[in-house]
């Protein structure tokens, strides 16, 4: 188990040094900088910015020397916010986001898997068919839409909740229900189908025939089985959904890691983006992993190491 | 499940209409103090004044720090700040300031004449790295400081005692004093910057002379500011606090004002705002410093003959195009904005289809000439801009036959191809940094770093330059009315419409100017729209009202 892990742990380096090479130059080939504005800076100015960030030296320098950054767990400082490093920045917001993201994530899961199985025990029931009509709808509705019909629904019409802002429990609810909304319902679906094909599995049908009950058949044997496709998803979407979402931190104007990866971009701060593009290939990576581990304890047929 | 039968709810409330009336929304307890509720707009890359960027910087920095000079809102002159009187020499290039000795830092430090000399000198350094160091150029020597090619100590500022400041201008400069009513002049602390260097304006370090200190910064959230009881005009301060929301969005902002969740919404509506907000009464639109244009790439044909560029000029109807965007801005004939300090245009631009055809006849092209080719109108991507060049490219088409197509870019590709004149026409638009026709005159100077137009004219140059060194008011109007003419005339800018600064604000927010529609038709408010709560107060029982507490 330790050897596979640490084996996926060095795997990591050469893929994460891709995206920084990749993401690096396709940053800096983008039309624009970070100093670039309406009103146009002074060249005396504008060289010493240049100096101050590195960017006077030849791009492939910069490279390297940003590389040497990293491996020191520098992300260096942003270019637009002065005095504050991507690391310091990514820290503090990256709190909230995780905090939300965490939340939407349980929601979905916890009313998803739910969904989902008990409209596959009652297949091609009205229940069946209401639940995945509203699945369909949870997926085709994108946040920008739900995001403002909640908001205006019951912030500004029943005026039961902040419209927006952030600080205190009630701002969770609204940004929560927006960001879970889409995973509950493809977990719903995912965890229907999956759920359809192992009561179908023969291990079910012994189960059944040896006269358990159906609720033990479920429990014990039907669930482990159904959670595995859910598991896989799960894993990386995590990822996605701790590091923020631009559209919900926006319209409840939660501070939050996903705004600075975008307005990061916006603003060609350079190294705010390459801070936020590290971040999110490093969970996508972990979660991967943790759902690879997980497998070896949901599935009896799936072994991490090697038997001696 | 429990979010997808929320969500139809919703969905059902939003087709068949919903409660209204004041009283849902809880009123937000303060405890009795008078807190103020400001929607800023973006996040503030910076506290410090010399640095300062974009408008959600400059309505907090207003209110945080104190310059020399104050401006009046009410009648736009100029009232004490530091400095509590003022002498300017005869030839109009030097100026001495006699601070007030009741003047201190958040910290109780008294706020001094080398405060102001170290700052000065710091916005000049090109160490410092100020994107407004360009604004100092009046001051003696700051232009050379900022090459390296003199010390910082050889600018034009001189402390003669502690509360004496003498400054020596490179020319006389009719808008100094509106310079110095802006936040990068404005005073910052010398003894916490020798303490801290850059990091002075993190919350545990930064000090203040301003009505109000800083005392919590949440970026992308929220700035909150209490009353300065070290401020040497604290009496005439009646606010205890203002939150500065950071909403970049819009809608958000939108949403929050109409939740009651916050009293002031700075300029900057989204445009869901403005169907039905004419009869709003707490919608406050005031005439603002800033135009709408289109720049010509006059290095290339066809743009590089006058007569083309005025052709297109008049061939479009700024009436139609204000209606069409309807938030109320003001068709421009000419450049320099409407009603700025000391000035008033002698020249006006003509719409005429007819002549516009001769033009471009002339040039050679339409009837018996070539076709005129295909032009290009380059636009940051937004929805406005959009708008105008839909309107613009089809007024040509119909008037002038001529073919358009429109481009949208990123905005820092859109920048970058200007600069580099990647494009035929592109849209542009301009705030004047200071009360002053300079501000606008000076897109068109040739060696201006903002003109992207890459128009160069001998006379406009020679009125331009001159007009900065005449210190006769009238004189200088005169020289700076004929360049703007010359620039009309050759049109290396397309004017289009002249901007407007509109705000919301909740009817108990009293004493500042513009807090309804009847200050504006009084004519009280600032042209740069700068929010300045100094004396600015909450009518308490006016907002149980509003709220329908009893």
């Amino acid at each position: 188990m330790f050897v596979y892990f640490c084996k996926r742990i060095l795997g990591m380096i050469p893929v994460l040094l891709v995206i920084i090479t990749v993401t690096f130059f396709l940053m800096r080939f983008a039309p624009g900088g970070p100093f670039s504005s309406e009103k146009k800076l002074s060249a005396e100015i504008k060289k010493n910015l240049e100096k101050k960030y590195h960017m006077d030296k030849p791009l492939v320098v910069q490279y390297f020397y940003y590389l040497g950054m990293i491996l020191q767990g520098d992300l260096g400082p942003s270019m637009k916010y002065e005095n504050k490093t991507v690391v310091g920045i990514i820290k503090e917001k990256f709190a909230v986001s995780l905090r939300i993201g965490f939340m939407a994530m349980f929601i979905a899961l916890l009313l998803g898997t739910t969904i989902g199985f008990f409209a596959a025990l009652n297949q091609n029931s009205f229940i069946d068919y209401t639940c995945m009509s509203f699945a369909i709808l949870g997926i085709s509705v994108p946040n920008l839409v739900l995001g403002p019909i909640l908001a205006v629904t019951f912030g500004l019409w029943l005026g039961w909740l902040p419209v927006a802002g952030w600080g205190e429990l009630k701002h969770y609810i609204l940004p929560v229900i927006t960001l879970s909304c889409y995973y509950i319902a493809i977990i719903a679906r995912i965890a229907r189908g999956s759920m359809l094909e192992v009561i179908r599995q023969d291990y079910i049908k012994t189960a059944r025939s040896k006269g358990l009950s159906d609720w033990t058949i479920i429990t014990r044997h039907a669930m482990k089985g159904a959670l595995l496709p859910i598991v896989s998803y799960v894993g990386p979407a995590s990822a996605f959904i701790i590091t923020g979402s631009i559209v919900v931190e926006q319209i409840f104007g939660i501070p939050g890691v996903g705004r600075e990866f975008v307005m990061g971009a916006i603003d060609r701060d350079y190294t705010m983006v390459m801070g936020t593009v590290i971040l999110v290939s490093i969970l996508v990576m972990t979660f991967n992993l943790f759902v690879d581990i997980a497998y070896g304890f949901i599935d009896p047929r799936i072994k991490l190491h090697e038997e001696k | 499940m429990k979010s997808i039968v929320i969500l139809c709810l919703g969905l059902c409330l939003l087709l068949t209409g919903c409660p209204s009336g004041e009283t849902k929304y809880p009123m937000p307890d303060d405890k009795g103090k008078m807190v103020l509720r400001v929607l800023n707009g973006a996040e503030a890359a910076t506290l410090d004044p010399i640095k300062r960027e974009g408008t959600p910087g400059t309505s907090m920095l207003s209110n945080i720090f104190e310059g020399l000079v104050r401006v009046n809102n009410k009648t736009g002159g100029y009232l004490p700040g530091v400095a509590e009187r003022w002498e300017i020499s005869e030839d109009g290039t030097t100026y001495t300031f006699f601070l007030r000795k009741d003047a201190k830092w958040s910290d109780g430090k008294p706020v001094t004449a080398n405060d102001f000399l170290s700052t000065y000198r710091r916005a000049v350094d090109p160490i410092t790295q100020s994107r407004n160091a360009s604004l100092y150029f009046v001051i003696k020597n700051a232009r050379a400081v900022l090459k390296n090619e003199k010390k910082t100590e050889e600018l034009g500022v001189f402390v003669v005692d502690d509360y004496t400041l003498k400054i020596e201008l490179e020319s006389p400069t009719g808008y100094f004093m509106s310079l110095l009513s802006l936040v990068p002049f404005y005073a910052t602390p010398k003894h916490v910057i020798d303490k801290h260097g850059n990091a002075w304006t993190e919350l545990e370090n930064i000090v203040s002379n301003g009505p109000f200190k800083v005392v919590l910064r949440r970026r992308n959230d929220r700035t909150e500011v209490v009353k300065n009881e070290n401020y040497w005009g604290k009496d005439e301060v009646k606010l205890d606090k203002i939150i500065f929301f950071t909403t970049d969005n819009g809608e958000t902002r939108l949403r929050m004002f109409r939740a009651n969740a916050a009293d002031y919404h700075v300029t900057g509506l989204a445009s869901s705002a403005y169907p039905g907000i004419k009869n709003n009464p707490e919608w406050v639109m005031a005439p603002y410093l800033g135009i709408y244009y289109y720049i010509f790439n006059t290095k290339e044909a066809p743009f590089d003959n006058a007569k083309v560029r005025k052709a297109i000029s008049m061939a479009i109807d700024r009436e139609i195009l204000a209606e069409v965007l309807s938030i109320g801005y003001i068709p421009a004939k000419f450049i320099v904005p409407p009603r700025t300090a000391g000035y008033k245009t002698a020249a006006s631009l003509e719409e005429n289809v007819e002549k516009a055809k001769q033009l471009l006849k002339e040039a050679g092209y339409g009837e018996g000439g070539k076709k005129f080719p295909t032009m290009t109108i380059l636009y940051n991507t937004n929805e406005n801009h959009q708008k105008v060049a839909i309107v613009v490219s089809d007024m040509l088409k119909r008037n002038l036959g001529i073919d358009v197509k429109i481009e949208n870019a990123e905005w820092k590709t859109y920048l970058d191809r200007r600069r580099h004149g990647d494009y035929q026409v592109a849209r542009a638009g301009w705030i004047g940094d200071y009360n002053d026709a300079d501000s606008f005159l000076e897109l068109m100077y040739s060696e201006s770093e903002n003109n992207d137009t890459f128009w160069k004219h001998k006379k406009y140059d020679e009125l331009f330059l001159k007009s900065r060194k005449i210190s006769t008011p009238e004189k200088r109007l005169a020289v700076m009315q004929e360049a703007e003419k010359i620039a009309l005339d050759e049109m290396p800018i397309m004017p289009i419409y002249f901007y407007v600064a509109d705000t919301l604000v909740k009817p108990y927010v009293k004493n500042f100017y513009p807090s309804n529609k009847k200050d504006v038709e009084q004519g009280f408010y600032d042209l740069q729209a700068r929010a300045v709560f100094r004396d600015a107060y909450i009518d308490m029982e006016e907002k149980k009202k509003y709220f329908g507490v009893k």
